[in-house]
């Protein structure tokens, strides 16, 4: 929040700035009313399942939709009226879109030379991209010749070669060997942060999101559920939609008992009384609790401090990292608990059906309007 | 249908080929009849090459056939591109059924009902504007043209359906205005559609005989017109030395066809394909 006053004070507008965007697929609201505001070297990663608007908002700051209402500015300038070809922006698409009838070379100084660079400038500037893509030498090559992650690579390099305001991928990686992605990825910010171009990255991918962005927003039905900080988005979720699309959450519905500045009491069905940061809920307020399988804590005794809650562990699944429980509260809902297997599967005696403590810390309880 | 059972059925096959080809396969050597008779093999000859070669009317027609294909077939090339465009890449356009329709009667309309309304509105133009002043190369020209139209269209629509929207799109993003994305991106991958537009629209217009009659005018006969109004005098193998020749000619050039395709094939792979 600082650094975002910091800027109101100074007055500068912010990259970019989409205000009340309406965007209608027929009678359907592909985007409905959608703020959005993205600063100068972001990596802004917006998630959502499919169906969420998140690619046709991509397609409309790019300039190939339309929207019905709203305003999309660049550096406070007005960019609706712009046809694609007129706007600083570039997308790197899903499928590549790589010119099949050209050498790589001339595929990523295709937009250069729109932009009226002249030969020598063009050269200069496709061998530095090929450089840093690490695709030197590959030049002559025509793009069905390489590997999906080489025409990746060329297609990110095309895209950023005119060194665009601002670079729209959409789903970058999802093309690409689940073996190639983690590399992909801390690629993607590698050249991201070394030329300082600002992205905004579309995924499904929660771990993608978590792990790439500066800023998170997360889509739900054609608007922006929620936007922040990746830590800030999965500890302090907004709604119950955003609590459970970024990462896993037990909901288990509460009342408030009391309130105060030092924090809040809870009356949590089938749990009984917890203790948790404090919230913005008044005394007697109904409310949700969410809580994260694996800030849990599971053992015939409470292992850490301030809540717990008992009941019978109904399943154990194990997951390899993890192994995944089902406990069943004394009111039939059931908790998920993650157990992070540190010394491995050996030793581990909960059997299913004995009667079992979970125990979590007072922060690790998040509060959901209900 | 494995090994001997599927030869066998590749039996079939042949009484079906014959019937195709056998007809064409027989003009060959009966090119070489030394007789007058067509059908009536007597012994080996050059001479109705020789009468070929100096018959002036059946190659001026060869030649004036050949330049009105070659003007025809680009100029249907160009109206029908725009036309595989508009139907491929401008969406629900309003009056989009009614173009369709206006395409496509060309293809079902018989030739000789063509070729007489043609007629009748190039003689009609002429009455109220003075041009075409008189039938002659140019109506024929514009008569195949016209009717080649609907060809080009439906090969060019048909390619660009299966070519990906986003490469265009990719171009336009990249700063190339609309003019510049279709003559960088859509026209190169459109190629091989274009040229097989056009080779269709220059063979329809090469052997029409039907619309070209109602459309010509005193000493601009195709070669298509000499040719049927030759036979009606009674044919001399000289016929079939013209047939052997044209059978030469079309089979170089399906053969050169078929080399530049393969060629062109392995640098203009879509997105998707394989090359091979």
């Amino acid at each position: 929040m600082g650094a975002l006053q910091g800027r109101a004070l100074t007055a500068a507008p912010p990259l970019l700035d989409v205000r009340g965007l309406r965007v209608a697929y027929g009678p359907t609201m592909a985007l409905n009313a959608l703020d959005l505001s993205v600063e100068a070297g972001e990596l802004f990663v917006l998630l959502g399942g499919s169906g969420s608007g998140k690619t046709t908002l991509l397609r409309t700051i790019a300039g190939f939709l339309r929207p019905a209402a709203g305003s999309i500015r660049l550096r406070g300038e007005p960019i609706d009226a712009l046809p694609p070809h007129r706007r600083p922006v570039n997308t790197m698409f899903q499928s590549y879109a790589l010119f099949p009838h050209m050498s790589v070379a001339d595929n990523i100084a295709f937009g250069l030379r729109s932009a009226g660079l002249g030969r020598r400038a063009r050269a200069a500037r496709v061998a530095e991209m090929l450089d840093l893509v690490q695709l030197g030498g590959f030049g002559r090559r025509r793009p069905q010749e390489l590997s999906g992650g080489q025409q990746q690579r060329v297609a990110l390099a095309r895209s950023l070669a005119p060194r665009p305001a601002l670079l729209l991928l959409d789903e970058p990686l999802s093309a690409l060997d689940p073996s190639l992605r983690d590399a992909t990825r801390s690629e993607l910010m590698r050249v991201q942060q070394l030329l300082g171009t600002t992205f905004i990255l579309v995924t499904h991918d929660q771990e993608e999101a978590l792990t790439m962005a500066t800023r998170i927003g997360v889509m739900q039905d054609g608007r922006l559920a929620q936007s922040g900080p990746p830590a800030e988005v999965y500890e302090r979720p907004g709604s119950r939609f955003v609590a459970e699309f970024l990462g896993a959450a037990n909901i288990l519905r509460a009342t408030v008992e009391a309130a105060s500045n030092a924090g809040t009491t809870l009356d949590v069905a089938g749990v009984g009384r917890v203790q948790a940061r404090a919230a913005p809920f008044r005394t007697g307020a109904s409310c949700l609790l969410g809580l994260r399988p694996e800030r849990l804590r599971i053992g015939t005794n409470a292992t850490i401090g301030g809540n717990q809650a008992s009941g019978t562990l109904a399943s154990s699944a194990y997951a390899g990292d993890t192994l995944r429980h089902t406990v069943q509260l004394a009111n039939g809902a059931s908790l998920r608990v993650a157990e992070p297997l540190a010394s491995g599967i050996r030793g581990h005696h909960l059997r299913e059906g004995t009667a079992v403590t979970v125990s979590w810390e007072r922060d690790a309880c998040i509060l959901l309007p209900p | 249908m494995r090994g001997s059972g599927r030869r066998l059925w590749a039996l079939w096959l042949v009484p079906g080929y014959a019937f195709l080809y056998l007809p064409l396969a027989l003009a060959v050597p009966l090119s070489f009849n030394d007789s007058r008779l067509v059908t009536r093999w007597t012994g080996f000859s050059w001479r109705w090459y020789g009468t070929l070669w100096q018959d002036a009317v059946l190659i001026d027609a060869a030649l004036l056939s050949f330049r009105i294909a070659v003007l025809s077939a680009t100029m249907a090339l160009a109206l029908g591109t725009l036309a595989g465009l508009a139907l491929a890449r401008f969406g629900r356009f309003r009056g989009r059924g009614a173009f369709v329709a206006g395409l496509s009667a060309s293809l079902v309309m018989p030739d000789v009902v063509a070729g007489l309304m043609l007629l009748l509105l190039f003689v009609t133009l002429e009455q109220i504007t003075g041009w075409p002043a008189g039938r002659g190369t140019l109506t024929v020209t514009l008569a195949h043209a016209s009717l080649s139209v609907a060809y080009v269209a439906a090969v060019v629509q048909a390619r660009l359906a299966e070519m990906p929207l986003d490469l265009e799109e990719a171009a336009a993003d990249l700063y190339a205005p609309p003019a510049a994305v279709f003559l960088r991106v859509t026209a190169p991958l459109l190629a091989p559609a274009l040229l097989s537009g056009w080779l269709l629209a220059f063979t329809l217009s090469l052997d029409d005989v039907v619309v070209a009659s109602f459309t010509s005018g005193p000493g601009a006969s195709t070669l298509p017109m000499v040719v049927f109004s030759q036979l009606r005098l009674g044919p001399t193998p000289e016929i079939n030395a013209l047939a052997t020749v044209v059978i030469g000619a079309v089979t170089f050039a399906l053969a050169a066809g078929g080399v530049l395709r393969r060629y062109g094939r392995r640098r203009h792979v879509m997105p998707g394909e394989r090359s091979t």
